[in-house]
């Protein structure tokens, strides 16, 4: 699809700071108003270059993303689930151009990220966001916690001190944290209130996309629910939409309104979270919400057996084939990402036997 | 092939409960850390025993004391930390009184200990057969021969491909999973009676924790070990563990068969924790979420500690004496033990069915 025609032109960028509250009145589930595309991939790959290979040896490179194509539509939250080293966390950092794509397009809002300049990018990243897994090393260790959540404020000269201050505080009490911990150092608090911290942080700019990887896997179970709960929260109220990266298909299935499945370096589904949570159709997917769901899983769905393989020399067609119950001879042929059932794509030439099994 | 003291099983697989005298006793521990705050108190009075054969699960937040069980028991506590009371009895002797010499015998030969992070417990600049084999030449004097021979056939059985290849790989070479198979062989080579692992797959793929947990439990059960797992989710523990113990603030507050605590949970706190960990919405698309956070290190706590994140004390009007003493462990069925006023009251039933249960849990859903 040619995502740049349909696209409108960049909306005006959002009032500097917290001061934009987006589309307030925006319901539980404001699906109906999402739809439009936002954030879309064109065939992306990228390709990491292996260090120390052998001398005069081919030069060797790992597939972390393999042509790539996703749409991410405004307003909407969409959950990326896939093992270590499937490439996730790669795609969100590709999107916000942390590292640069190797080929395809990516467009976020109508305008080109891959094309635009130093000026360009810096408006950009006002409005796309990312927080990370780790809060404790997200943060610098010997800033306050008002410190750090000023600095993309300065950073992109935005308020004075005072109305900065001012800002702070209304960020720390939209994640649900009172003025005080401005003054904290982050050895100070726990690692919920870390988090928190690091998502004001990354409110602050007032951006209209936020990527989360992993935001909620360092966190006890009591606390997980708290940010999911805050996560949600924030959506409805700033009207953000959101790419959250996960393994836990619990909170995957909690939080997202589209799930995209990823295996080494590929997308091979892509559904509502309906669709994906009850009609699973790649058997990847099956085996990952069995490990992780086992009341979901039907009978006779064991466990996965060994491991994902190197992403240097990845199998050719199918990546899953060599673990994959139903594989064939025709599976070595790359299966495309077709339209199995509405608002489902899977790639998977077997997809119609994987579902009769399920 | 044998190695002098190897021979398995060791013992009979014996049901769980059924031995007399366990394996490990816990008496009075308490364990105090220095901060800048002052001393904390990581573990408060802490008794519980692991039987012969038994898969113990040790629950809680972070901050709970559940790591510094673990720690304790091995003897490998910060140095800064301090044993302020209590004994740890393996067979009857203190560990906690051996001299140092001793007890390094003790570990590797009869307590191992597997760790979260597995890569990082890895020696990176050693091959991962000899260190497979270093409990079989330093705890059992076998020669380096013999143990290499030993570490290739353990590689095998906790599903290591190639073993021959693989026991010559460095650790940098191995994913999460294959180095969480390499510790599990290395834990299990000396031939321990106890295998202590601390949140051993908290770091690895959902896929891949399922077959570490289900290789864990086989080498247990096939061994006839003892199993201290430590974790802080319960999902994992109602396939794996007999027995479970739920810590908060330093204290056991609840300790029962797996079957009574996941079916029907008696303190609040494992209610909680089991409802939240679900992530399972409401009707408004909200999840339940323990209110508050656990009590800062170093807090001075009067009476319950789980009392400031508690709903049944304000629903039972109980909330005064929750807050001016502390409950004991009380016995509410057999061999299930609950830290709660309530509970012991009897103003709440340990059934989900407990009218008070079911208000509580309606209002706060």
């Amino acid at each position: 699809m040619t995502a740049g025609a349909e696209l409108p032109p960049p909306g005006t960028p959002p009032a500097p700071g917290i001061i934009a509250s987006g589309p307030a009145a925006a319901g539980r589930h404001p699906k109906a108003a999402a739809g439009r595309p936002f954030v879309v991939m064109e065939n992306v790959t990228k390709h990491f270059p292996v260090t120390g290979g052998s001398f005069l040896g081919k030069k060797e490179v790992v597939h972390a993303i393999d042509d790539v194509s996703l749409t991410i539509r405004e307003g909407e939250v969409l959950g990326l689930v896939g093992e270590t080293g499937s490439g996730k966390s790669t795609l969100a950092r590709l999107l916000l151009r942390l590292i640069r794509a190797d080929s395809g397009r990516i467009v976020f809002d109508g305008q080109d990220v891959l094309a635009a300049d130093r000026g360009q990018l810096k408006a950009l990243r006002r409005q796309m966001q990312i927080i990370f897994q780790d809060p404790f090393s997200a943060l610098d260790p010997s800033m306050r916690i008002g410190q750090s959540i000023e600095a993309p404020l300065a950073q992109h000269g935005i308020g004075d001190r005072a109305s900065r201050r001012l800002m702070i505080d209304e960020l720390l009490a939209k994640v649900g944290l009172d003025a005080s911990f401005a003054v904290r150092y982050p050895s100070e608090c726990s690692g919920g209130q870390l988090t928190r911290v690091v998502i004001a942080r990354a409110l602050a700019l007032g951006p209209r996309f936020l990527a989360c990887d992993e935001p909620t896997s360092s966190l006890d179970a009591s606390i997980r629910a708290q940010i999911l709960n805050l996560l949600v929260d924030l959506r409805d109220q700033l009207g953000l939409t959101l790419v959250l990266i996960s393994h836990d298909l619990r909170v995957v299935r909690y939080i997202s309104d589209r799930v995209a499945v990823m295996y080494l370096g590929r997308i091979v589904e892509v559904g509502s979270r309906e669709e994906i949570f009850e009609h699973p159709l790649h058997p990847y997917t099956q085996k990952l919400i069995a490990a992780s769901l086992p009341e979901r899983a039907g009978e006779g769905h064991g466990i996965l057996q060994g491991e994902p393989p190197s992403p240097i020399n990845p199998p050719s067609g199918c990546r899953f084939r060599e673990r994959c119950p139903l594989a064939v001879e025709a599976c070595k042929q790359l299966p495309p990402l077709e339209l199995a059932r509405p608002d489902h794509t899977v790639a998977c030439i077997r997809w119609q036997d994987a579902a009769a099994q399920w | 092939m044998t190695v002098p003291g190897t021979q398995q099983p060791r013992f009979e697989a014996a049901a769980p409960a059924a031995a007399a005298v366990p394996l490990v006793e816990i008496r009075n521990l308490r364990v105090q850390l220095p901060t800048r705050d002052g001393v904390v108190t990581a573990i408060d009075g802490m008794d519980m025993t692991i039987g012969r054969g038994e898969i113990v699960a040790l629950v809680g937040e972070s901050g709970s004391g559940k790591s510094m069980t673990a720690l304790s028991i091995a003897r490998l506590l910060p140095p800064m930390a301090r044993i302020a009371s209590g004994e740890v009895l393996l067979d009857g002797v203190d560990l906690l009184t051996l001299p140092d010499a001793e007890m390094n015998r003790v570990r590797g030969a009869r307590i191992a200990m597997l760790f979260q992070q597995p890569k990082a417990t890895l020696d990176p600049t050693s091959r991962v057969g000899d260190q497979v084999g270093e409990a079989l030449r330093f705890r059992r004097g076998a020669t380096a021969r013999l143990a290499w021979e030993r570490s290739v056939e353990l590689l095998g059985d906790v599903g290591i491909p190639e073993p021959q290849r693989r026991a010559r790989a460095y650790a940098h070479q191995l994913s999460g999973g294959m180095a969480q198979r390499v510790m599990t062989a290395a834990a299990i080579s000396g031939g321990p009676e106890l295998l202590i692992a601390d949140e051993p797959t908290t770091a690895l793929d959902v896929t891949v924790q399922a077959q570490i947990l289900r290789l864990l439990t086989a080498m247990v059960r096939e061994h006839g070990l003892s199993m201290l797992l430590i974790t802080h989710d319960l999902g994992i523990v109602s396939t794996v563990a007999d027995r479970v113990v739920v810590m908060y603030a330093g204290k056991v507050v609840e300790h029962g068969p797996v079957s009574q605590i996941l079916s029907h949970p008696s303190h609040p706190y494992t209610e909680a924790l089991m409802r939240s960990s679900l992530l399972i919405p409401n009707q408004h698309g909200r999840l339940y979420a323990i209110p508050g956070g656990a009590p800062r290190p170093g807090e001075q706590l009067v009476g319950c500690r789980f009392r400031a994140r508690c709903q049944y004390a304000d629903a039972l009007g109980i909330a005064a004496r929750c807050e001016s003493a502390e409950p004991g462990l009380h016995v509410c069925e057999s061999g299930h033990l609950c830290r709660c006023w309530a509970v012991e009251e009897g103003l709440i039933d340990v059934q989900p069915t407990d009218p008070i249960r079911r208000r509580v849990t309606e209002e706060t859903t």
